[in-house]
């Protein structure tokens, strides 16, 4: 193998020259700002180093850029090899480089990403290529909060990309498509409500704010000389009219907070840098404020933020991370969020002076280094959200089973240890108040008695929707539709699927809805059961007796605690 | 040559055409002061947003009447009555001394009052179906200036419900108590003084303390009632035992009427009317029997009644209960 070490100035140290074998000097074909570390005719590739003349640094950043007919193309164990080679230049030319990160870029796409530490003796070893989706560990109590696996630091500042562009990351998973509003903050939420509301709009002092806002230098200047202020005010009256009509409607759905925080320590375990965004109402401010019917502030009342938990990288990843993050032994964990937020429907509403915050969930976030945005480090996606939202929806579900099921066994419990004081007290009750509590789910209810037809038919009309009752019916006939009864009378019982037909003459404990029709005069009523206990005695004289009672509400934790 | 039958045909017509016209005539201008007094009453009362009606028709006589009248209790409720007329009217000296009101198909919509005000004042109606209460009913009052008598009768009936009469006529009532009475109803509300209606109002009972009770006549049906009583119970239970009759009467009632100075037989009379009004139903009456008007209050003061109970009132007035 010949590898050509060449430094862009000075002459080759021939110790180097023996090491590498045949070695040459030749020109440079990489960029003027690029370091060139190794060329290598036979293996048709050259090694480049971020920073030209000033590419030493303590966390190195190299390119391996193969030829298209290079013989090591698609060959990643050769492509580590020949960086292993390099320790010794690495390491002689560079003393302060503590850890180097390689991208192998093969026919102009990154093919792999090798990374290697002097204290691990400059042995490249690969990084794993990144999964494009996050997994999300789905524990039976635990939602994980989205951290999209880097396994790799971003790359050097360099290039800038913009929001808009969302390039895809050389060391990044794929970028998901995400939509990004192109007014952000207060301005975008003010579109919107101005958009909703035209009138406000066309207000004067909006018309101000917006010169403000837009011509702010010009306004400055010319706001307390009214000859001057109005063909600004025109011009500022026609900008804010092709604004709000020349933004798409996907902009108008959506709002863009920025947030300024920074990452926690690493955390080893989880292998990511913490971040917390413990709120879950976000307040823009206006920028300039003038007299106006404008709010001065806008909010946003986004319950999922907590979400966005931190930023994940591997170890090594990690590593590099923070050292070119590094200066004066102090590590720069600042970062900047971009948060899309969808707008819920609704909107917002008029509260007094301001409006209501309106509702809205979060899209998708990108992480940047710097406050510009320019610098990206990864993003989350709509498609990473909406799994988080439904596995916290199902983990919403299974707490709530679970909580209910603790619940159920704690009572179960308690009623257990109380069986003897419970029947003797229950055994003092009405008779309406014990058949109540053997019909009904639930605690001993001590006070609640069956519910008689007239009040329950009152309850009906007045509220204009179906009540539960729970009551005790004698059948005047056979069936499951429309039953009439002997008592109360006046009623006619459905009973739902599953549950026992009707019997002449038999009397039933039955829970369920009933409705009465709004026509004046009408004394039918309709109840459909949502249970149904067929006595065994006349008027349910078993379902009397206090110890029956208790067990069966025993009986009914114990099964709703299993 | 017109004969002596064509000359009487003739002058009948003139007449037919006289008096007709002249109905007609006065008919257009009772209907324009009647119309004038109605709408200044509303206008003056505040009542614009709140009364309404259809249509007016009254009759050189004094009566008028009211079609499609609504009482706004919201903007969503409202009672309405088919037809409100008013007659009898009586004046002297410019105050109302007596008037027969008269209101048909009127309509309390219970069931939307409910439900605005989330109110369960009216439960029980509504339990029993009584989503609107219709019906109509009568009330009239006038008064005798010479013999110092006023009588008031009341009429009604709601539909499926039952029905009512009663007739009371009391002596002895002054025409300075009539003419405050009279004073205060025809205020608006909003120029009533509170302490002046006090200072007005506390001569005024004082000459009440003549008044005597003369007649009185009361008759009751809920039959309608009844019905629906049986129909929808209130009880979350079946009744344990045979059907039980509610008690209207004890023996201890019959037992105080006694006491308050009523005829063993009358007092026994009453009770069992009673019951057979609970049990069968049917119409309950109640009649006062006095020879002279007996005075309901003793010794020249209000704190002194005749009587302190329903008991002593039907002991003292002999009245008589009967189906």
């Amino acid at each position: 193998m010949t590898v050509d070490y060449r430094p862009s100035r000075g002459i080759v140290p021939a110790a180097i020259c023996v090491a590498f074998g045949a070695l040459w000097l030749s020109p440079s074909p990489a960029h003027a700002d690029d370091y060139v570390l190794a060329n290598s005719k036979t293996h048709k590739l050259q090694v480049l180093a971020d920073g030209g003349a000033a590419w030493c640094s303590p966390a190195l950043r190299l390119r391996m850029v193969l030829d298209a007919d290079s013989p090591d193309s698609g060959n990643a164990a050769s492509q580590m090899e020949i960086m292993s080679r390099l320790k010794t230049p690495i390491a002689t030319d560079c003393k302060t480089a503590e850890s180097a990160i390689v991208s192998v870029i093969d026919r102009g796409k990154t093919t792999g990403t090798f990374a290697a530490t002097a204290k691990g003796g400059w042995q490249f070893a690969a990084l794993p290529a990144p999964p494009t989706v996050p997994p999300i560990e789905q524990k039976a109590d635990e939602v994980k909060p989205i951290v999209p696996p880097v396994a790799a630091p971003a790359p050097a500042p360099t290039p800038t990309p913009t929001i808009a562009q969302t390039p895809a990351q050389t060391s990044a998973p794929a970028a998901p498509t995400i939509m990004m509003p192109k007014e952000k903050g207060y301005i975008g939420l003010l579109l919107r409500i101005l958009k909703d509301n035209p009138a406000l709009a066309a207000e004067e002092a909006t018309i101000k704010f917006w010169a403000a806002y837009k011509f702010n230098r010009e306004y400055s200047q010319v706001q307390f000389q009214e000859f001057k202020l109005q063909p600004l005010l025109a011009r500022a009256k026609d900008d804010l009219s092709q604004t709000i009509s020349s933004l798409p409607q996907a902009d108008y759905e959506r709002g863009v907070a920025i947030f300024n925080t920074s990452f926690d320590a690493y955390n080893f375990q989880k292998q990511v840098f913490p971040i917390t965004l413990n709120f879950d109402q976000v307040t823009f401010n206006t920028p300039h404020y003038i007299q106006s019917s404008l709010p001065s502030t806008i909010a946003l009342k986004v319950p999922d933020l907590d979400a966005i938990a931190g930023i994940p990288m591997d170890p090594t990843a990690a590593q590099a991370f923070t050292e070119r993050r590094t200066r004066w032994n102090s590590v720069n964990r600042s970062v900047s969020i971009a948060v899309v937020i969808k707008i819920d429907p609704s909107g917002f509403h008029r509260d007094g002076w301001g409006y209501q915050a309106a509702l809205g969930t979060v899209e998708s976030a990108t992480f940047f280094t710097d406050n510009e945005l320019r610098e990206q480090i990864f993003q989350i996606g709509p498609d990473e959200f909406a799994k988080w939202r439904q596995a916290k929806a199902e983990e919403k579900v299974a707490a709530a089973a679970a909580a209910a099921q603790r619940e159920a066994e704690l009572r179960r419990q308690q009623m257990l240890a109380m069986r003897e004081q419970y029947i003797r007290q229950i055994g003092t009750a009405s008779t309406s108040v014990k058949l109540a509590n053997f019909a009904n789910d639930g605690p001993l209810n001590f006070y609640a008695p069956l519910n008689n037809l007239r009040a329950a038919r009152a309850a009906a009309l007045i509220s204009g929707k179906p009540v539960a009752v729970t009551m005790l019916v004698q059948a005047g006939s056979s069936g499951r539709s429309t039953i009439d009864t002997s008592f109360p009378g006046s009623l006619q019982v459905t009973v739902m699927d599953g549950q026992p037909d009707l019997k002449s003459s038999e009397w039933y404990l039955v829970r369920g809805l009933l409705s009465v029709p709004d026509s004046a005069g009408t004394l039918a009523a309709q109840l459909t059961t949502q249970a149904v206990y067929p006595c065994q005695q006349p008027k349910c004289a078993e379902a009397q007796d206090p110890a029956v009672i208790v067990d069966r509400k025993l009986a009914a934790l114990q099964g709703g605690a299993q | 040559m017109l004969t002596k039958q064509h000359k009487i045909a003739i002058a009948a017509g003139l007449v037919v055409v006289t008096v007709g016209g002249g109905w007609l005539f006065a008919k257009h201008q009772a209907n324009v002061i009647a119309k004038d007094q109605i709408d200044g009453f509303i206008i003056r009362h505040n009542l614009g947003g709140t009364v309404a009606y259809r249509e007016l028709s009254a009759s050189p006589f004094g009566s008028a009447t009211l079609s499609d009248v609504s009482v706004r209790l919201s903007p969503a409720t409202a009672i309405t009555v088919g037809s409100l007329s008013v007659s009898d009217l009586t004046m002297k000296n410019n105050q109302v001394r007596g008037f027969t009101v008269t209101a048909e198909q009127a309509q309390v919509p219970l069931l939307a009052l409910a439900r605005e005000h989330r109110d369960n004042s009216f439960a029980e109606a509504l339990g029993l179906g009584y989503t609107v209460l219709g019906g109509n009913i009568t009330l009239s009052a006038h008064y005798d200036d010479e013999k110092n008598l006023i009588a008031i009768e009341s009429a009604g009936a709601v539909d499926d419900a039952g029905s009512w009469e009663a007739k009371i006529k009391l002596g002895g009532v002054s025409p300075y108590a009539i003419d405050s009475l009279a004073a205060i109803a025809s205020t608006p509300p909003q120029q009533i003084n509170a302490l002046q209606a006090l200072g007005a109002a506390a001569p005024a009972l004082q000459t009440l303390v003549g008044t005597t009770v003369a007649k009185v006549e009361l008759a009751v049906n809920v039959d309608g009632y009844r019905r629906r009583d049986a129909q929808v119970t209130n009880h979350d239970l079946p009744p344990e035992g045979p059907s039980t009759v509610p008690t209207g009467m004890t023996a201890n009632d019959e037992y105080k009427l006694v006491q308050a100075g009523m005829a063993p037989s009358e007092a026994r009379a009453a009770r069992e009317a009673v019951q057979s009004w609970l049990t069968k139903g049917g119409t309950l009456r109640i009649a006062t029997n006095l020879d002279q008007p007996l005075p309901i209050f003793r010794n020249g003061s209000i704190m002194t009644p005749s009587f302190d109970s329903f008991d002593g009132f039907m002991a003292a007035t002999k009245s008589r209960v009967s189906n």
